[in-house]
């Protein structure tokens, strides 16, 4: 504190006048006022010793200084003002960080909404079955590549004779048979697993009766028995097979519809388990 | 009377306080080097050649005022007279917010002189 009585007078009236103040800011301010002071008894002090300072040079640097009143009411309308500019701040801050969060929560809500929509898209698209197509996203006829990109690498494959088999059986519920030639999807055959179905609604544990209620009936039926013949060649057109073993008992049952270039298999009860897609003929 | 003087007090008291905040602004920016509080008055008083009449003490508020503002950057350096001293210089901000203040006031110079060039100030 300054060594000039008078001056610490002066300083304690200041901080009367700022009771009301931060305490840390009220010191701030005392300290910067007494830099000041100091600063302007330097100058006249240097050529004297301290006993010799006058009275009338202290109360004029006091004087030009102000009054403690007027100083402090001084700070208190500039501190207003930063108060109120930092305020405004704050406030705006928080505007734009509700502005900023509320953009957030929609782009989030968008995109979640068009992920969303794109899956259901992706589903509908990718869960229809379109006789001799295949699905939306892939079909007859695409290579090899177009697979892998579509699918990843397969949980097996198979490379046998002039096929290729590639099985998704546990993820996708699909496997593939390709021209091992010309890489070719020849075969897309649909199993337990998939979701999805042709677009009258038969799926994957769809019946029989069902089935060729709305294929419009075999045209033909035929009973193979296992024990005796493996020959499916019996038509291609609507024909109904009814696999039997040595004791006669169905095994289970096969529809094909060669015209639409589909064909679905069925266990011993009758409901579906494999619907395949094929290239009509 | 009380009431005119009061109110002659408080116009001046607004007036200087915008004049001294731009006087300082200016003198700040055309400073060569930081300038401090103690110095910042004693420019203020020769570039008014001592008639704008205030209190020093007057002038500390308004440099808070500015730095809170972020128109000045203040640190602490050392002084001759062993407490350390705080020097100012304007920032980019100071400098825009100068001359927006230079360009208000010379509108407002010469909106008052328009509206008061017929009035006379014995």
């Amino acid at each position: 504190m300054n060594k000039h009585p008078e001056i610490r007078h002066y300083l304690r009236e200041i901080e009367k006048e700022l009771s009301d103040m931060d305490s840390d800011l009220k010191k701030s301010i005392i300290n910067e006022i007494n830099e000041h002071l100091e600063e302007k008894f330097h100058f006249i002090e240097s050529p004297v010793p301290d006993s010799e300072v006058k009275a009338e040079d202290v109360k004029k640097i006091l004087e030009d200084f102000g009054e403690p009143k007027e100083i402090a009411s001084e700070y208190k309308r500039q501190l207003l003002d930063e108060k109120e500019s930092f305020d405004k701040r704050k406030k705006s801050s928080a505007k734009v960080i509700i502005l900023v969060l509320a953009l957030l929560v929609i782009v989030v809500f968008v995109i979640i909404a068009g992920l969303f929509l794109l899956g259901e898209d992706k589903e509908e698209a990718d869960s229809t079955i379109y006789e001799g197509l295949g699905l939306s996203s892939i079909q007859i006829g695409d290579d090899l590549n177009k697979v892998l990109d579509t699918y990843g690498n397969p949980e097996d494959r198979v490379d046998s004779g002039n096929t290729i088999w590639l099985d998704y059986r546990e993820k996708e519920g699909i496997d593939f048979l390709l021209n091992k030639q010309s890489e070719e999807i020849t075969e897309i055959r649909f199993n337990p697993g998939f979701k999805g179905s042709l677009k009258n609604g038969i799926t994957i544990g769809s019946m029989l009766d069902e089935v060729q209620n709305l294929s419009g009936g075999a045209l033909n039926s035929t009973r193979i028995n296992l024990s005796e013949s493996h020959d499916y060649t019996h038509g291609w057109d609507r024909v109904l097979y009814e696999i039997v073993d040595g004791t006669g008992d169905t095994v289970s049952y096969k529809f094909i519809d060669a015209k639409k270039g589909i064909l679905f298999w069925f266990d011993s009860s009758g409901m579906s388990t494999q619907i395949v897609v094929f290239t009509p003929f | 009377m009380k009431n005119v003087e009061k109110f002659k007090n408080k116009l001046e008291r607004e007036m200087k306080s915008g004049f001294i905040a731009l006087l300082i602004l200016h003198i700040i920016s055309n400073s060569k080097e930081p300038i401090y509080g103690y110095k910042i008055i004693q420019e203020v008083n020769q570039a008014t050649d001592g008639k704008l009449k205030f209190h020093e003490g007057t002038v500390y508020p308004i440099l808070r005022y500015l730095q809170a503002q972020h128109f000045m950057k203040s640190y602490l350096g050392e002084s001759p007279t062993g407490a350390p001293r705080k020097y100012y210089t304007i920032t980019e901000q100071g400098k825009a917010a100068l001359f927006s203040g230079l360009e208000s006031w010379q509108n407002l110079r010469e909106t008052l002189s328009k509206v008061f060039e017929s009035l006379e100030v014995s």
